[in-house]
This record gives C-alpha cells, sequence and structure tokens, in this order.
C-alpha cells in the first residue's frame, strides 16, 4: 500500500504539473512579445483559462480525495438540472477539445428530468470524465455526452473513439491508488484519481459508475443516479 | 532551407505551445497527438528534429524513442524529450532508450528554443547560424551588434 501511495503521489504532482506547462509557456511568449496578433492572444488566454479550470477540477479531486479518505462525503443536495450541469461542464473545458480537433455532440433533447445531488460535485464528476474522454481521444476524434431517463434513475454517458482500455485493467480502474503500468498496451496514465473520486460521488448520491471499453475502439463512462421524487412528493 | 521539427505529444495546450513557439523561430512544425502516429509521421515526414512528451497514451515516448532509435531511417534522428516526469531515474531512462536531451516540464519557449536551436547545430543538420538565432532570441547576442563591428 506505502508504494501505491507513493505512485499515487508522483502521478498527482505529473497532472498538476500538465496544465502549469501550458500556462506558463503562453504567459512566457505572450509577454516576450512573441505573439503579436490580438486573436492568438485571445486564443492562448482561452487556452490558458481552460488550463486553470483543469487546475482547479485537479485541487478539487485532491481535496476530496483527502475527505473521502476520513470519513463519509459531505453532499449539498438540491433540485439540479443535469443538462445544465453537463452543459456547463462542456463550456468549462471545450477549449482544450477544440485543440485536439475534437467535436463533443450532445445528446440532450429528450426531456432529461431533474435529479436531487450536488450540482458542483456532479458537475466534477462529468468534468473528470470529460477530461479522460479529451485526453485519451485520438486528434480529430469524436466525444459523445448525453443524459436520459431509464429505470427510475437518471443515466449520464461519455461516450469516446479513443485509445479505450484493456480489459484486464477494467475493475481496478477505480481503485483509490490505482495507476496503469506503462506498458505496450493502451494506458491510461494520469486518470485514476480523477475517477476514483467520480465513484465517491456517484456512490453518495445513490447511484453507481461504469465503463465498457474496447482497445484502439474507446469507451463508455455511465453513471446512474436515481430521479428526484415526482414535485408531488417532493417533502416540502 | 526550412527545417522540419515533428511534435509528439497528447496535451492539446502543451502541443499548440509547442508548435508556437517553434514556428515562431521559422521552423516548419508537424505534429502527431499518440506515440503510433508520431512513429509514422517521423518515417514519413523524414523531420530534421523530434519533441517527444513521455506520458502518450498508446504507447508511450520511451517506447517511441527506443523504435526510433532501432530503425535505421531514424536512428540518428535528433529527439528532444520533454516531460512532467523529472525523477533522475525518469531522465536516465529517457537517455537510455536513446534522447539527445530530457527536460523537465514546466519549460519556458526561449529554453526549449535553444535546446532544440543546439540539437539541430549539434547533429549538422543546422547550420552554425541557427545557434545565432537562438542566442538572439535569448538576448544573449544581437546580429545587428555583430555586422556594425
Amino acid at each position: 500500500m506505502e508504494q501505491k501511495k507513493m505512485d499515487f503521489s508522483i502521478d498527482i504532482l505529473h497532472e498538476l504539473r500538465t496544465p502549469l506547462h501550458s500556462i506558463q509557456g503562453f504567459i512566457r511568449l505572450i509577454l516576450d512579445g512573441k505573439v503579436p496578433d490580438t486573436e492568438t492572444q485571445r486564443q492562448f488566454l482561452t487556452i490558458v483559462e481552460g488550463e486553470t479550470r483543469l487546475l482547479n477540477n485537479l485541487i478539487d479531486n485532491l481535496a476530496d480525495t483527502f475527505v473521502t479518505g476520513s470519513g463519509p462525503m459531505v453532499l449539498k443536495k438540491e433540485r439540479i438540472s443535469m443538462k445544465s450541469v453537463i452543459l456547463s461542464a462542456i463550456l468549462e473545458i471545450g477549449s482544450l477539445a477544440a485543440e485536439k480537433e475534437i467535436t463533443i455532440d450532445t445528446d440532450l433533447d429528450g426531456a432529461v428530468p431533474t435529479v436531487e445531488g450536488d450540482e458542483q460535485a456532479l458537475g466534477q464528476v462529468v468534468a473528470n470524465l470529460l477530461h479522460n474522454a479529451i485526453k485519451f481521444s485520438w486528434q480529430g476524434g469524436k466525444i459523445e455526452v448525453g443524459a436520459r431517463k431509464r429505470d427510475g434513475n437518471l443515466l449520464t454517458q461519455v461516450t469516446d473513439q479513443g485509445v479505450g482500455i484493456a480489459r484486464e485493467t477494467i475493475p481496478r480502474l477505480f481503485e483509490r491508488f490505482y495507476r496503469e503500468p506503462s506498458s505496450i498496451v493502451p494506458t491510461t496514465c494520469g486518470a485514476g484519481l480523477g475517477l476514483h473520486i467520480c465513484k465517491q460521488i456517484v456512490e453518495a448520491h445513490g447511484g453507481h459508475i461504469w465503463v465498457e471499453s474496447e482497445p484502439s475502439k474507446g469507451s463508455t463512462f455511465s453513471f446512474s443516479i436515481p430521479l428526484a421524487p415526482e414535485a408531488g412528493e417532493q417533502p416540502v | 532551407m526550412i527545417m522540419k521539427i515533428l511534435v509528439i505529444e497528447d496535451d492539446p495546450g502543451a502541443l499548440r505551445f509547442t508548435a508556437y513557439a517553434l514556428q515562431q523561430e521559422g521552423y516548419q512544425v508537424l505534429t502527431a497527438a499518440n506515440g503510433v502516429d508520431g512513429l509514422k509521421m517521423a518515417l514519413e515526414e523524414t523531420p530534421d528534429l523530434v519533441v517527444l512528451d513521455v506520458m502518450l497514451p498508446g504507447i508511450d515516448g520511451f517506447e517511441v524513442c527506443h523504435c526510433l532509435r532501432n530503425t535505421p531511417a531514424t536512428a540518428n534522428l535528433p529527439i528532444l524529450m520533454l516531460s512532467v516526469k523529472r525523477r533522475e531515474s525518469d531522465r536516465n531512462m529517457g537517455l537510455a532508450v536513446g534522447a539527445d536531451q530530457y527536460l523537465s516540464k514546466p519549460i519556458g519557449p526561449a529554453e526549449l528554443v535553444a535546446n532544440v536551436g543546439t540539437l539541430l547545430v549539434g547533429s549538422g543538420a543546422a547550420p552554425v547560424e541557427r545557434g545565432h538565432q537562438t542566442l538572439e532570441y535569448l538576448g544573449v547576442w544581437s546580429h545587428d551588434e555583430m555586422e556594425t563591428d
């Protein structure tokens, strides 16, 4: 376990340094006067903004890891629209997808019922899943995000056409200190922390999270949480 | 002659930054977001240098480097590895699989451009003037001053 914790800490440092690298790089380019075109400056600052949000999300994950490591997760539950949670998450890290020419399609046309949940925490789940999907998609790939009612639950799915996950890895993917060994098989380095947090948040909502994946074809991460009681049944 | 640099990097922000910093210095930049595409491009496009990230989806940068070194067409291609993995053991691994230089992220544009310039001059792919350009970028040497002297 100690070795696992050590590896996990090193992974966190890697994840924190990745956005810092482009933040520092773009700021330095602009300060050095290497970006005279204002439209390009705007694009770079948009990426910087996306990276700082990502960093913020990572720090939230880290804070949650400490909290969930020491007791039950505290949620602020209210009636929320999953549709707006998803759209906000796309807006938040969409600039990273654009950089890789990845299109994000949404399937939110049907009536997406409300759920009772913590808006910020569920936003974090969607952002984590989206970030992984972007990270493991090929250049020019496609990601689909959808939400719909199924068997008294709200099912949310994030599908990519990226590198996929080796079958033997899937059962361990949501473990707290899991990191996939680097090897010839498709790797998911850096995904472990976020997925563990996703599992904690979804389970704290009485739901569950799972993944279906095929190496080289892509992955679908799904989570379902119980629907909010009908308006009439809502306790006052 | 315009020199061609292949950047293999999966992080979209880092890829854009590296590509832009090198394009600003007059290099032609090719990009690949994973190791397999990077290897293909290295063989098909015959770049003058590769900037290679380590943590890549699919095969990682160490393996890409190893493959490039063990393929006759790319055996002597200058390779600059760039990674958030900054332990000495990571650097040693990079050099062991054949990287000419291993740098840790975060890294600024000046340091990146300077190292690329040095590797290109060292490999004979770039004339010595390229090294002067690098010094100019760093503010160490001014071309104009040199001409008026």
